[in-house]
């Protein structure tokens, strides 16, 4: 996932890259001021509202992080947790938070995190990644765009 | 693959309670359906999933399970790769889902979602 990672790094603009270095201050306000912080954000879908509403106690959330593994090579993880770490970004909607680390924010960003209820399996998923190319069908494995 | 002989004593599906006690509490309000059916598509890394669905009446090449009072339809593409298996109902806050526990199968992918023999 670490040379995945530097592989994903490497496209974004000079100047992204050089704020990147300064240290995780410097990275939030660059990101929370850039004008493409509309297109690297996340949504929450309804159902995952309501379900994260209903499951958390306190100050939990829901943690998303993308690891190696899966038969496309990525995949979703999600947890519940309460701490946020310097490098994580905080999604928020209808009271209900999605955090997501940096280094997972970068093969996830514009992507939405819904609730899907079927009769053999409820769950979290993600949906309409633009950063996947294509992932296995029960969609928690993917492979990205280079 | 050989054909397997097919011994009268073993069932075809068994549940555990707690996919007994899901399965009751999916049809409590729907009235007009009497079970539930299971199947088997193509799909996934390995090949095949299964697939569950309500269903009002018993199909003419189904197997029925009756098991605790509820009603399990398997069709018939998924009986083959059935036989033995036990159906359990696993849940924590962030997902819930029936599982598959199949002696029959060879291998699955990493998620267990799908699976060949």
């Amino acid at each position: 996932l670490t040379a995945a990672t530097q592989r994903a790094v490497t496209p974004w603009p000079r100047g992204r890259l050089l704020t990147a270095s300064l240290g995780p201050q410097a990275r939030r306000e660059a990101s929370s001021s850039s004008p493409e912080a509309g297109e690297g954000q996340i949504r929450l879908t309804d159902s995952c509202v309501q379900r994260l509403l209903e499951i958390t106690e306190g100050s939990e959330f829901l943690r998303l992080q993308v690891e190696g593994g899966g038969c496309s090579g990525f995949q979703y993880k999600f947890s519940l947790d309460t701490v946020i770490n310097p490098d994580d970004r905080v999604f928020e909607q209808g009271g209900a938070r999605v955090v997501v680390d940096s280094d997972s924010l970068a093969f996830v960003k514009g992507a939405q995190v819904d609730f899907s209820q079927e009769l053999i399996r409820s769950s979290f998923q993600v949906l309409n990644n633009p950063q996947a190319q294509q992932g296995c069908s029960c969609g928690s494995s993917f492979s990205i765009k280079l | 693959v050989s054909k397997r002989k097919l011994q009268p004593t073993r069932a075809a599906l068994t549940l555990t309670p707690s996919a007994v006690n899901k399965i009751k509490q999916l049809l409590k309000d729907k009235p007009e359906h009497v079970g539930v059916k299971v199947g088997v598509r193509t799909r996934g890394c390995n090949g095949l999933s299964y697939t569950l669905e309500y269903t009002k009446t018993k199909g003419d090449s189904d197997e029925e399970v009756i098991q605790d009072g509820v009603r399990v339809f398997i069709e018939k593409k998924a009986q083959l790769t059935l036989l033995g298996t036990e159906m359990d109902y696993v849940e924590d806050k962030l997902s819930s889902e029936f599982v598959f526990n199949n002696p029959n199968i060879k291998g699955t992918c990493g998620c267990g979602e799908s699976f060949n023999i």
